[in-house]
Protein backbone atom coordinates (compact mmCIF):
# COMPACT_ATOMS: atom_id res chain seq x y z
CA UNK A 1 0.00 0.00 0.00
CA UNK A 2 1.83 3.06 -1.22
CA UNK A 3 -0.90 5.63 -1.09
CA UNK A 4 -0.85 8.29 1.61
CA UNK A 5 -4.27 9.46 2.71
CA UNK A 6 -3.12 12.58 4.54
CA UNK A 7 -3.06 15.00 1.60
CA UNK A 8 -6.51 13.98 0.44
CA UNK A 9 -7.74 13.95 4.02
CA UNK A 10 -6.59 17.48 4.79
CA UNK A 11 -7.78 18.79 1.42
CA UNK A 12 -11.29 17.35 1.64
CA UNK A 13 -11.75 18.30 5.27
CA UNK A 14 -10.76 21.90 4.52
CA UNK A 15 -12.94 21.95 1.40
CA UNK A 16 -15.82 20.50 3.37
CA UNK A 17 -15.59 23.19 6.04
CA UNK A 18 -14.94 26.04 3.61
CA UNK A 19 -17.10 25.24 0.62
CA UNK A 20 -19.28 22.15 0.70
CA UNK A 21 -20.97 22.83 4.03
CA UNK A 22 -22.57 25.86 2.41
CA UNK A 23 -24.03 23.91 -0.49
CA UNK A 24 -27.74 23.08 -0.13
CA UNK A 25 -29.03 22.71 -3.67
CA UNK A 26 -32.80 22.49 -3.77
CA UNK A 27 -32.78 21.30 -0.17
CA UNK A 28 -31.66 17.92 -1.47
CA UNK A 29 -27.99 18.05 -2.25
CA UNK A 30 -25.67 18.71 0.67
CA UNK A 31 -22.55 16.72 -0.24
CA UNK A 32 -20.24 15.47 2.48
CA UNK A 33 -17.05 15.07 0.51
CA UNK A 34 -14.95 14.22 3.57
CA UNK A 35 -16.37 10.72 3.29
CA UNK A 36 -13.96 10.26 0.36
CA UNK A 37 -11.09 10.44 2.83
CA UNK A 38 -12.76 7.75 4.94
CA UNK A 39 -13.13 5.47 1.94
CA UNK A 40 -9.53 6.22 0.99
CA UNK A 41 -8.07 5.34 4.43
CA UNK A 42 -5.79 2.28 4.09
CA UNK A 43 -7.45 -0.94 5.21
CA UNK A 44 -4.07 -2.13 6.45
CA UNK A 45 -4.21 0.21 9.41
CA UNK A 46 -5.43 -1.10 12.73
CA UNK A 47 -9.22 -0.85 12.74
CA UNK A 48 -9.25 0.84 16.15
CA UNK A 49 -6.92 3.53 14.81
CA UNK A 50 -9.02 3.92 11.66
CA UNK A 51 -12.12 4.42 13.79
CA UNK A 52 -10.35 6.97 15.95
CA UNK A 53 -9.16 8.90 12.89
CA UNK A 54 -12.69 8.76 11.45
CA UNK A 55 -14.12 10.04 14.71
CA UNK A 56 -11.62 12.89 14.66
CA UNK A 57 -12.44 13.82 11.06
CA UNK A 58 -16.14 13.73 11.76
CA UNK A 59 -15.77 15.80 14.87
CA UNK A 60 -13.77 18.39 12.98
CA UNK A 61 -16.62 18.73 10.52
CA UNK A 62 -19.11 18.80 13.41
CA UNK A 63 -17.26 21.66 15.03
CA UNK A 64 -17.50 23.72 11.85
CA UNK A 65 -21.20 22.90 11.46
CA UNK A 66 -22.02 23.05 15.20
CA UNK A 67 -23.84 19.75 14.90
CA UNK A 68 -22.81 18.03 18.12
CA UNK A 69 -20.97 14.87 17.10
CA UNK A 70 -23.31 13.51 14.42
CA UNK A 71 -20.65 13.38 11.73
CA UNK A 72 -18.20 11.78 14.17
CA UNK A 73 -20.69 9.03 14.98
CA UNK A 74 -21.55 8.34 11.36
CA UNK A 75 -17.92 8.38 10.22
CA UNK A 76 -16.94 5.88 12.91
CA UNK A 77 -19.81 3.63 11.91
CA UNK A 78 -18.84 3.78 8.24
CA UNK A 79 -15.24 2.85 8.98
CA UNK A 80 -16.37 -0.05 11.15
CA UNK A 81 -18.72 -1.34 8.44
CA UNK A 82 -16.11 -0.83 5.72
CA UNK A 83 -14.08 -3.90 6.69
CA UNK A 84 -17.19 -6.08 6.22
CA UNK A 85 -18.61 -4.13 3.30
CA UNK A 86 -15.49 -4.65 1.16
CA UNK A 87 -15.87 -8.44 1.42
CA UNK A 88 -19.41 -8.14 0.08
CA UNK A 89 -18.67 -5.80 -2.77
CA UNK A 90 -15.17 -6.56 -4.07
CA UNK A 91 -14.43 -9.89 -5.70
CA UNK A 92 -12.56 -12.43 -3.52
CA UNK A 93 -9.94 -12.82 -6.26
CA UNK A 94 -9.04 -9.14 -6.09
CA UNK A 95 -8.94 -9.24 -2.31
CA UNK A 96 -6.70 -12.32 -2.37
CA UNK A 97 -4.18 -10.54 -4.61
CA UNK A 98 -4.57 -7.15 -2.88
CA UNK A 99 -5.99 -7.40 0.66
CA UNK A 100 -5.85 -3.61 0.80
CA UNK A 101 -6.80 -2.64 -2.76
CA UNK A 102 -6.18 0.83 -4.11
CA UNK A 103 -9.43 2.39 -5.27
CA UNK A 104 -7.76 3.16 -8.62
CA UNK A 105 -7.23 -0.54 -9.24
CA UNK A 106 -10.88 -1.49 -8.75
CA UNK A 107 -13.24 -2.09 -11.65
CA UNK A 108 -16.00 0.46 -12.00
CA UNK A 109 -18.64 -1.99 -10.81
CA UNK A 110 -16.72 -2.87 -7.66
CA UNK A 111 -15.88 0.77 -7.07
CA UNK A 112 -19.53 1.75 -7.42
CA UNK A 113 -20.77 -0.90 -5.03
CA UNK A 114 -17.92 -0.48 -2.53
CA UNK A 115 -17.23 3.26 -2.45
CA UNK A 116 -20.69 4.29 -3.70
CA UNK A 117 -22.34 2.01 -1.14
CA UNK A 118 -20.27 3.41 1.72
CA UNK A 119 -20.93 6.98 0.62
CA UNK A 120 -24.65 6.28 0.50
CA UNK A 121 -24.63 4.55 3.91
CA UNK A 122 -22.79 7.54 5.34
CA UNK A 123 -25.21 10.10 3.94
CA UNK A 124 -28.31 8.08 4.80
CA UNK A 125 -27.18 7.49 8.39
CA UNK A 126 -26.21 11.14 8.69
CA UNK A 127 -29.54 12.55 7.52
CA UNK A 128 -31.50 10.07 9.61
CA UNK A 129 -29.49 10.93 12.69
CA UNK A 130 -29.91 14.59 11.90
CA UNK A 131 -33.71 14.42 11.81
CA UNK A 132 -34.14 11.56 14.33
CA UNK A 133 -37.56 10.81 12.87
CA UNK A 134 -38.50 7.62 11.10
CA UNK A 135 -41.24 9.60 9.38
CA UNK A 136 -38.49 11.41 7.46
CA UNK A 137 -36.94 8.16 6.21
CA UNK A 138 -38.06 8.64 2.61
CA UNK A 139 -36.81 12.20 2.42
CA UNK A 140 -33.54 11.29 4.13
CA UNK A 141 -32.90 8.47 1.66
CA UNK A 142 -33.72 10.70 -1.30
CA UNK A 143 -31.38 13.39 0.01
CA UNK A 144 -28.69 10.78 0.69
CA UNK A 145 -29.08 9.37 -2.81
CA UNK A 146 -28.80 12.77 -4.49
CA UNK A 147 -25.77 13.82 -2.44
CA UNK A 148 -24.10 10.42 -2.83
CA UNK A 149 -24.27 10.65 -6.62
CA UNK A 150 -22.42 13.94 -6.51
CA UNK A 151 -19.76 12.74 -4.05
CA UNK A 152 -19.23 9.49 -5.92
CA UNK A 153 -18.91 11.42 -9.19
CA UNK A 154 -16.29 13.63 -7.60
CA UNK A 155 -14.41 10.64 -6.21
CA UNK A 156 -14.49 8.90 -9.57
CA UNK A 157 -13.17 12.03 -11.29
CA UNK A 158 -10.30 12.28 -8.81
CA UNK A 159 -9.45 8.62 -9.35
CA UNK A 160 -9.45 9.08 -13.12
CA UNK A 161 -7.30 12.16 -12.83
CA UNK A 162 -4.74 10.57 -10.48
CA UNK A 163 -4.59 7.16 -12.20
CA UNK A 164 -1.28 7.11 -14.13
CA UNK A 165 -2.13 4.06 -16.24
CA UNK A 166 -5.46 5.41 -17.44
CA UNK A 167 -4.04 8.88 -18.00
CA UNK A 168 -1.31 7.43 -20.17
CA UNK A 169 -3.81 5.68 -22.44
CA UNK B 1 -12.08 -15.19 33.39
CA UNK B 2 -10.18 -16.59 30.42
CA UNK B 3 -13.42 -16.91 28.45
CA UNK B 4 -14.28 -13.29 29.24
CA UNK B 5 -10.86 -12.14 28.05
CA UNK B 6 -11.29 -14.11 24.82
CA UNK B 7 -14.77 -12.65 24.33
CA UNK B 8 -13.49 -9.12 24.97
CA UNK B 9 -10.60 -9.60 22.56
CA UNK B 10 -12.86 -11.07 19.90
CA UNK B 11 -15.31 -8.18 20.06
CA UNK B 12 -12.75 -5.47 20.83
CA UNK B 13 -13.48 -3.45 17.68
CA UNK B 14 -17.20 -3.63 18.21
CA UNK B 15 -16.77 -2.51 21.83
CA UNK B 16 -14.51 0.30 20.62
CA UNK B 17 -17.23 1.30 18.16
CA UNK B 18 -19.82 1.33 20.95
CA UNK B 19 -17.48 3.43 23.10
CA UNK B 20 -16.88 6.03 20.38
CA UNK B 21 -20.56 6.12 19.42
CA UNK B 22 -21.49 6.64 23.07
CA UNK B 23 -19.14 9.60 23.30
CA UNK B 24 -20.62 10.99 20.08
CA UNK B 25 -24.17 10.50 21.35
CA UNK B 26 -23.31 12.14 24.67
CA UNK B 27 -21.82 15.17 22.93
CA UNK B 28 -24.73 15.42 20.51
CA UNK B 29 -27.47 15.10 23.11
CA UNK B 30 -25.80 17.52 25.49
CA UNK B 31 -25.09 20.17 22.83
CA UNK B 32 -28.08 19.95 20.50
CA UNK B 33 -31.38 21.19 21.90
CA UNK B 34 -33.33 19.53 19.09
CA UNK B 35 -31.78 16.11 19.70
CA UNK B 36 -32.25 16.46 23.44
CA UNK B 37 -35.93 17.21 22.98
CA UNK B 38 -36.35 14.25 20.61
CA UNK B 39 -34.65 12.00 23.15
CA UNK B 40 -36.92 13.34 25.85
CA UNK B 41 -39.99 12.63 23.75
CA UNK B 42 -38.72 9.17 22.94
CA UNK B 43 -38.17 8.46 26.64
CA UNK B 44 -41.71 9.54 27.45
CA UNK B 45 -43.13 7.47 24.59
CA UNK B 46 -41.16 4.38 25.58
CA UNK B 47 -41.96 4.68 29.26
CA UNK B 48 -45.60 5.33 28.36
CA UNK B 49 -45.89 2.29 26.12
CA UNK B 50 -44.23 0.09 28.72
CA UNK B 51 -46.38 1.35 31.58
CA UNK B 52 -49.48 1.11 29.40
CA UNK B 53 -48.69 -2.55 28.80
CA UNK B 54 -48.14 -3.19 32.52
CA UNK B 55 -51.31 -1.30 33.35
CA UNK B 56 -53.40 -3.33 30.91
CA UNK B 57 -52.00 -6.51 32.42
CA UNK B 58 -52.71 -5.54 36.03
CA UNK B 59 -55.98 -3.64 35.50
CA UNK B 60 -58.10 -6.75 35.84
CA UNK B 61 -56.93 -7.44 39.40
CA UNK B 62 -57.46 -3.86 40.47
CA UNK B 63 -61.05 -3.70 39.23
CA UNK B 64 -62.73 -4.10 42.64
CA UNK B 65 -60.83 -1.24 44.22
CA UNK B 66 -61.38 0.85 41.13
CA UNK B 67 -65.15 0.28 41.13
CA UNK B 68 -65.30 1.27 44.76
CA UNK B 69 -63.36 4.45 44.09
CA UNK B 70 -65.49 5.33 41.07
CA UNK B 71 -68.66 4.82 43.09
CA UNK B 72 -67.36 7.12 45.78
CA UNK B 73 -66.42 9.71 43.21
CA UNK B 74 -69.84 9.44 41.58
CA UNK B 75 -71.47 9.97 44.91
CA UNK B 76 -69.32 13.00 45.59
CA UNK B 77 -70.12 14.49 42.18
CA UNK B 78 -73.84 14.01 42.75
CA UNK B 79 -73.51 15.70 46.09
CA UNK B 80 -71.68 18.64 44.53
CA UNK B 81 -74.31 18.91 41.82
CA UNK B 82 -77.15 18.99 44.28
CA UNK B 83 -75.28 21.50 46.42
CA UNK B 84 -74.88 23.83 43.49
CA UNK B 85 -78.58 23.67 42.63
CA UNK B 86 -79.86 24.84 45.98
CA UNK B 87 -79.14 28.21 47.55
CA UNK B 88 -76.01 27.88 49.63
CA UNK B 89 -76.79 28.17 53.29
CA UNK B 90 -73.30 28.20 54.69
CA UNK B 91 -70.38 30.50 54.12
CA UNK B 92 -68.14 27.63 53.07
CA UNK B 93 -70.51 26.49 50.30
CA UNK B 94 -70.97 30.03 49.06
CA UNK B 95 -67.24 30.48 48.82
CA UNK B 96 -66.84 27.28 46.88
CA UNK B 97 -69.45 28.22 44.30
CA UNK B 98 -68.12 31.75 43.93
CA UNK B 99 -64.62 30.51 43.40
CA UNK B 100 -65.67 28.45 40.42
CA UNK B 101 -67.97 31.03 38.97
CA UNK B 102 -65.22 33.64 38.90
CA UNK B 103 -64.58 34.34 35.21
CA UNK B 104 -60.83 34.59 35.71
CA UNK B 105 -60.69 31.08 37.07
CA UNK B 106 -62.86 29.19 34.67
CA UNK B 107 -61.04 26.34 33.07
CA UNK B 108 -61.03 26.10 29.30
CA UNK B 109 -59.90 22.51 28.99
CA UNK B 110 -60.48 19.44 31.11
CA UNK B 111 -59.33 15.99 30.10
CA UNK B 112 -59.62 12.79 32.03
CA UNK B 113 -56.45 10.70 31.97
CA UNK B 114 -55.24 7.46 33.38
CA UNK B 115 -52.08 7.31 35.47
CA UNK B 116 -49.76 4.80 33.85
CA UNK B 117 -46.93 5.24 36.28
CA UNK B 118 -46.57 6.95 39.63
CA UNK B 119 -43.04 7.13 41.00
CA UNK B 120 -42.92 7.55 44.77
CA UNK B 121 -39.48 6.32 45.76
CA UNK B 122 -37.22 9.09 44.52
CA UNK B 123 -36.59 12.73 45.34
CA UNK B 124 -37.66 13.79 41.86
CA UNK B 125 -40.77 11.69 41.43
CA UNK B 126 -42.95 11.93 38.38
CA UNK B 127 -46.18 10.51 37.00
CA UNK B 128 -46.95 9.37 33.51
CA UNK B 129 -50.38 9.91 31.96
CA UNK B 130 -51.89 8.20 28.94
CA UNK B 131 -52.90 11.48 27.27
CA UNK B 132 -50.55 13.80 25.40
CA UNK B 133 -50.43 16.71 23.02
CA UNK B 134 -52.83 14.94 20.65
CA UNK B 135 -55.50 15.35 23.35
CA UNK B 136 -54.65 18.99 23.95
CA UNK B 137 -52.44 18.42 26.98
CA UNK B 138 -49.66 20.98 27.32
CA UNK B 139 -46.91 21.71 29.84
CA UNK B 140 -47.98 23.69 32.93
CA UNK B 141 -51.51 22.36 32.99
CA UNK B 142 -52.93 21.43 36.37
CA UNK B 143 -53.44 17.78 37.24
CA UNK B 144 -56.14 17.12 39.82
CA UNK B 145 -58.11 14.25 41.27
CA UNK B 146 -61.58 15.59 41.89
CA UNK B 147 -60.86 18.74 43.89
CA UNK B 148 -57.46 17.59 45.07
CA UNK B 149 -54.24 18.82 43.48
CA UNK B 150 -51.95 16.09 42.14
CA UNK B 151 -49.31 18.16 40.35
CA UNK B 152 -48.63 19.89 37.07
CA UNK B 153 -47.72 18.73 33.57
CA UNK B 154 -44.01 19.05 32.90
CA UNK B 155 -43.56 17.64 29.37
CA UNK B 156 -45.68 16.00 26.72
CA UNK B 157 -45.27 13.71 23.76
CA UNK B 158 -48.08 13.09 21.25
CA UNK B 159 -49.62 10.29 23.34
CA UNK B 160 -48.25 10.70 26.86
CA UNK B 161 -47.61 13.37 29.45
CA UNK B 162 -45.10 13.58 32.27
CA UNK B 163 -46.33 15.19 35.47
CA UNK B 164 -44.40 16.65 38.40
CA UNK B 165 -46.42 15.69 41.46
CA UNK B 166 -46.45 17.59 44.75
CA UNK B 167 -44.10 14.89 46.02
CA UNK B 168 -41.20 16.17 43.95
CA UNK B 169 -38.56 18.18 45.78
CA UNK B 170 -38.27 20.56 42.81
CA UNK B 171 -41.88 21.70 43.06
CA UNK B 172 -42.93 24.61 45.27
CA UNK B 173 -46.64 25.36 45.39
CA UNK B 174 -48.38 28.40 46.78
CA UNK B 175 -50.79 27.28 49.54
CA UNK B 176 -53.56 29.30 51.13
CA UNK B 177 -54.42 28.73 54.78
CA UNK B 178 -58.18 29.13 54.53
CA UNK B 179 -58.81 30.07 58.15
CA UNK B 180 -56.47 33.06 58.12
CA UNK B 181 -56.33 33.70 54.35
CA UNK B 182 -52.52 33.66 54.60
CA UNK B 183 -50.28 32.04 52.04
CA UNK B 184 -47.19 29.91 52.41
CA UNK B 185 -45.18 27.59 50.21
CA UNK B 186 -45.90 23.89 50.16
CA UNK B 187 -42.74 21.87 49.61
CA UNK B 188 -42.07 18.16 49.74
CA UNK B 189 -38.67 17.52 51.27
CA UNK B 190 -38.49 13.78 50.67
CA UNK B 191 -39.53 11.01 53.03
CA UNK B 192 -43.13 9.74 53.38
CA UNK B 193 -45.29 10.59 50.39
CA UNK B 194 -48.32 11.57 52.50
CA UNK B 195 -46.54 14.49 54.15
CA UNK B 196 -45.10 17.78 52.93
CA UNK B 197 -43.99 20.96 54.66
CA UNK B 198 -45.56 24.41 54.68
CA UNK B 199 -42.76 26.94 54.56
CA UNK B 200 -42.60 30.70 55.13
CA UNK B 201 -45.73 30.77 57.30
CA UNK B 202 -45.37 33.68 59.78
CA UNK B 203 -45.46 32.79 63.45
CA UNK B 204 -47.88 35.58 64.44
CA UNK B 205 -50.74 34.01 62.45
CA UNK B 206 -52.96 31.71 64.55
CA UNK B 207 -53.00 28.22 63.14
CA UNK B 208 -54.11 24.81 64.40
CA UNK B 209 -53.87 21.15 63.50
CA UNK B 210 -56.58 20.10 61.04
CA UNK B 211 -56.74 23.47 59.23
CA UNK B 212 -57.04 23.04 55.52
CA UNK B 213 -54.74 24.34 52.81
CA UNK B 214 -55.94 25.08 49.32
CA UNK B 215 -54.42 26.50 46.15
CA UNK B 216 -54.17 30.27 46.20
CA UNK B 217 -54.84 32.88 43.56
CA UNK B 218 -51.08 33.40 43.32
CA UNK B 219 -50.74 30.30 41.18
CA UNK B 220 -51.35 30.55 37.45
CA UNK B 221 -51.37 26.77 37.10
CA UNK B 222 -54.07 25.76 39.59
CA UNK B 223 -57.52 27.24 39.95
CA UNK B 224 -57.84 28.62 43.49
CA UNK B 225 -59.64 26.65 46.16
CA UNK B 226 -58.40 23.18 45.21
CA UNK B 227 -57.34 21.06 48.17
CA UNK B 228 -53.67 20.57 48.91
CA UNK B 229 -53.84 19.02 52.36
CA UNK B 230 -54.43 19.51 56.07
CA UNK B 231 -52.10 20.69 58.78
CA UNK B 232 -50.89 17.65 60.64
CA UNK B 233 -48.25 18.94 63.05
CA UNK B 234 -47.08 22.39 64.13
CA UNK B 235 -43.72 23.12 65.69
CA UNK B 236 -42.18 26.38 66.73
CA UNK B 237 -38.46 26.82 66.59
CA UNK B 238 -37.02 29.21 69.21
CA UNK B 239 -35.89 32.41 67.57
CA UNK B 240 -37.49 31.58 64.21
CA UNK B 241 -40.06 33.89 62.62
CA UNK B 242 -41.89 31.09 60.83
CA UNK B 243 -43.54 27.86 61.97
CA UNK B 244 -42.33 24.40 61.09
CA UNK B 245 -45.51 22.85 59.78
CA UNK B 246 -46.11 19.32 58.54
CA UNK B 247 -48.98 18.92 56.10
CA UNK B 248 -50.86 15.75 55.30
CA UNK B 249 -51.40 15.82 51.55
CA UNK B 250 -54.90 15.25 50.19
CA UNK B 251 -53.73 12.91 47.46
CA UNK B 252 -52.54 9.41 48.18
CA UNK B 253 -50.00 8.84 45.41
CA UNK B 254 -50.01 5.12 46.02
CA UNK B 255 -53.66 4.92 45.01
CA UNK B 256 -53.75 7.16 41.96
CA UNK B 257 -55.52 5.74 38.96
CA UNK B 258 -57.51 8.40 37.14
CA UNK B 259 -56.90 12.14 37.16
CA UNK B 260 -58.20 15.19 35.39
CA UNK B 261 -55.96 17.60 33.54
CA UNK B 262 -57.12 21.19 33.31
CA UNK B 263 -55.97 24.60 32.21
CA UNK B 264 -57.30 27.77 33.82
CA UNK B 265 -58.69 30.27 31.36
CA UNK B 266 -56.33 33.10 30.38
CA UNK B 267 -53.34 31.18 31.79
CA UNK B 268 -51.10 32.19 28.92
CA UNK B 269 -52.08 35.84 29.12
CA UNK B 270 -51.35 35.83 32.85
CA UNK B 271 -48.02 34.04 32.52
CA UNK B 272 -46.84 36.46 29.88
CA UNK B 273 -47.02 39.19 32.47
CA UNK B 274 -45.69 37.10 35.37
CA UNK B 275 -43.58 34.41 33.72
CA UNK B 276 -42.00 33.10 36.92
CA UNK B 277 -45.23 32.39 38.73
CA UNK B 278 -45.91 28.81 39.76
Amino acid sequence: MNRSPWLLLITVVLLQGGVFNRIHWMGLINPMIYVMALVWLPLGWNLALQMLVAFGIGWWVDSSLQSGAIHAMVSTLVIYLRSYWIRLTVSPVTLQDHPDPDLRDLEFRSLLSYAGGLIFIHHAALYLLESLRMANLGYALLKAFASSILVFGLLWSILQWTNPTKSAR
Amino acid sequence: MGALAIWLFRYRFFLWLIFLESIGAWITFSEQAYHRSRLNQWQIETAGSYQSMIHRATRFWRMDDENLRLNQELALLRQLLSDSLVIADSLQKTQAIETWSDTTWRVDLIRSARVLYAGTNAQHNYLLLDKGSMDGIQPRMAVVQGRKIVGQVQAVSPRFARVIPLINTKLRTSALHTASQTTGSLVWTGGPTRYAELMDFPIHIPIKVGDSLVSSTYSSVYPPGLRLGRIDRIETVPGAITYKIRVMLSVDYHRLDHVQVMRPMFQKEREELLPDQN
